[in-house]
């Protein structure tokens, strides 16, 4: 019990605690993670929506089947990065684990963002199974040369999903219901951020609330790449998305950083 | 062509090399030699602001420790008692960093607890009791591989020193059970466990035996007095007095935020040595009766216990031959099982300090 070395340099610790220490959180609290949960939850939902919109659009005469397929299937990212993440750092809270782990030394970067991850992979394979299905099922034929596009364009839109996750879950940590906030966005976003609707439809004001969600520009840019138009006049929007997630994310740290203060401050750890 | 992967890869190698050297080991080199003390607390103040009220808010500020002064020199086994809510989670919190005091200095092994939050948490592990503050979902073993991450243990010691703990709390062969599944006393281990993976120096233990049954209770005392033995400074709060009296070096009565009282437990029962407990088993006892034992002249403090129908009344008297015949006419008319007196034992000297204070 003695002379016990702790980890050689602040950057393996940080890495450990990014990767392992993410995946060890992610399993403690995304709660979808058990395959009862799962397949009708991040599977089966989504392909619901996916044959339900794009039926509804061939029925209707609107839309394309390419707008539906890739607007759904991107959307359905939104799913594990909203909800996943509100989860992976809100639910800290109903365990009371938060006193504890602001106990240790860890670095707190590294055990914020390292939940991001396994919630990225999983609303990755969401889109992934979105797109294969919609190709099985309906008829769904992307341009080949602009697949890498495409994959670049699902990828950047899943991690700016996961980012505006975090600050949910970051809200989570100080408000009680949280989950109300994130139906409200997720539905908000399914609305505005141009899935079912073009942006073009909406009012002034929402299209610029629009820009400055996560999935608009990502679909934007996925509809773009599916259809042919070369990465090169993608790449503005694919930018914006990364910027948009990028920021928020920074807020959700900052927010956790801050509730970390003011917590210390008002005594509001493991408060229920 | 293999001078320059050669030349790029060794001096990276070298450097790695005297990072891993300089890392501090908790029991070593890491923590400040200059202070003799492990905790310095000096005029700590915290102050809760609460509301109330959903639709007239009104602010509430609820003084829960209010000036107290504490020192417990390295290798202590020290034990904060007080009634509920009289502020020893607070401290405790505090001491972990995890509040920020309203007034006064807090110092672990010579570190700021607010300025050097960090390097205190390195040096400190926090238990607290209950059965909350695990991951429900996930085995004994990932709550503690999680930790052993955050606490930044060696990879290669990981898996031994996580053996190591649940083997020192008993959960050995559990360990791949999913927490949800655990019993009270297993879950408390485990927070015992989950304190002890960083070898911490000093041990902050917030009613570690809370909803343990007996023996398991005994195996935690003798698990506290072990690492007592090993060195450790422990700060331990706890509704037992026995468990206080049989371990602690130095004890603290903390009462409505202030300490009333402290020295080792033979010196607090000292100071109610000049007084007689009077026990008396009845049935029937009115409150009324109670005010006017607790108003006679001599009398230093009534407790009431009951248990099935049977009421233990424990009077703590300056005088028992002359008082316990005034007590007997208070109690005409009462059924009286059993009357007896006895020397005063730590919790009726801790009865006396929280009562008058
Ligand atoms: N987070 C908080 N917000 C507001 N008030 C609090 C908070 N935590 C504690 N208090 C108040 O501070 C006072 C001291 O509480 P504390 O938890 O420190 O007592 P304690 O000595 O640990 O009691 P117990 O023996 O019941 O555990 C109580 O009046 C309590 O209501
Ligand atoms: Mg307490």
């Amino acid at each position: 019990m003695s002379g016990l070395a702790l980890a050689g340099s602040n950057r393996s610790h940080f890495w450990r605690v990014f990767f392992i220490g993410g995946l060890i959180s992610y399993r403690a609290l995304f709660y979808w993670i058990s395959p009862w949960q799962y397949i009708p939850t991040m599977l089966g939902a989504p392909l619901f929506q996916i044959l339900f919109f794009v039926y509804l659009g061939r029925a209707a005469g609107v839309g394309s089947t390419n707008f539906f397929v890739v607007g759904n299937s991107i959307q359905i990212c939104s799913m594990a990065g909203i909800y996943g993440m509100t989860m992976a750092i809100a639910n800290e809270r109903s365990f009371q684990t938060l006193s504890p782990i602001l106990a240790t030394p860890s670095n707190r970067l590294a055990l914020f963002l390292g939940r991001g991850l396994p919630v990225l992979i999983t609303a990755l394979q969401t889109c992934l199974f979105g797109f294969l299905v919609s190709a099985l099922l309906l008829d769904f034929r992307p341009s080949l040369p602009d697949l890498p596009g495409l994959a670049l364009a699902v990828l950047v839109t899943s991690a700016s999903c996961t980012g505006f996750g975090m600050a949910l879950g970051s809200i989570g940590l100080r408000v009680r219901d949280v989950f109300l906030v994130s139906n409200i966005a997720y539905f908000l976003m399914l609305l505005l951020c141009g899935v079912e609707v073009p942006i073009g439809r909406l009012p002034l004001a929402l299209q610029a609330v629009a820009q400055l969600l996560p999935l608009t520009h990502g679909i934007a840019a996925g509809r773009a790449l599916a259809a042919g138009a070369g990465f090169l006049s993608t790449v503005p929007d694919i930018l914006l998305e990364l910027l948009v997630g990028g920021a928020w994310a920074a807020a959700a740290y900052l927010l956790f950083a801050y509730f970390e203060r003011s917590g210390r401050r008002s005594g509001a750890f493991d408060r229920l | 062509m293999t001078v320059v992967p050669a030349g790029t890869e060794a001096p990276s190698r070298v450097t790695d090399r005297t990072s891993i050297r300089y890392t501090p080991l908790p029991l070593s080199s890491s923590h400040p030699a200059a202070s003799a003390l492990a905790v310095e607390v000096h005029g700590l103040r915290r102050t809760y602001r609460t509301t109330t009220g959903t639709l007239r808010r009104r602010r509430l500020e609820v003084e829960a420790v209010r000036g107290i002064d504490l020192q417990i020199a390295r290798g202590q086994l020290f034990g904060l008692l007080g009634p509920n809510g009289a502020g020893k989670t607070t401290t405790i919190r505090v001491l972990c960093t995890l509040l920020l005091p309203t007034a006064g200095t807090v110092r672990v092994l010579g570190l700021d607890v607010v300025s050097e939050a960090k390097s205190v948490r390195r040096q400190i592990g926090y238990v607290f009791g209950g059965d909350r503050g695990l991951y429900d979902r996930l085995s004994a073993y990932d709550n503690l591989r999680y930790f052993a991450e955050l606490y930044a243990l060696e990879p290669s010691l990981l898996r031994r020193r996580i053996g190591q703990v649940l083997e020192v709390v008993g959960l050995t062969g559990r360990e791949k059970e999913r927490v949800e599944g655990f019993s009270r006393g297993m879950r408390q281990r485990l927070h015992l466990a989950r304190g002890l993976l960083h070898d911490p120096p000093v041990l902050f233990f917030d009613e570690p035996t809370i909803g343990v049954d007996p023996v398991g209770a005994r195996e935690v005392r003798q698990l506290i007095s072990e690492l007592a033995r090993a060195g450790k400074t422990i700060l331990l709060t706890t509704h037992y007095m026995f468990e206080a009296d049989s371990l602690c070096d130095r004890i603290a009565v903390i009462s409505k935020g202030a300490i009333v009282a402290e020295g080792s437990p033979s010196q607090l029962k000292a100071a109610a040595s000049d007084r007689t407990v009077v026990e008396v088993k009845a049935y029937g006892i009115s409150d009324a009766v109670v005010e006017s034992i607790r108003s006679l002249a001599g009398v230093q403090s009534v407790a009431m216990e009951v248990s099935d129908q049977a009421q233990l009344l424990v009077v703590q008297v300056s005088d028992a031959d002359q008082l316990t015949g005034r007590l007997m006419q208070l109690l005409e008319g009462v059924r009286v099982d059993r009357i007896a007196t006895r020397e005063p034992t730590l919790e009726d000297a801790y009865v006396a300090l929280v009562t008058a204070a």
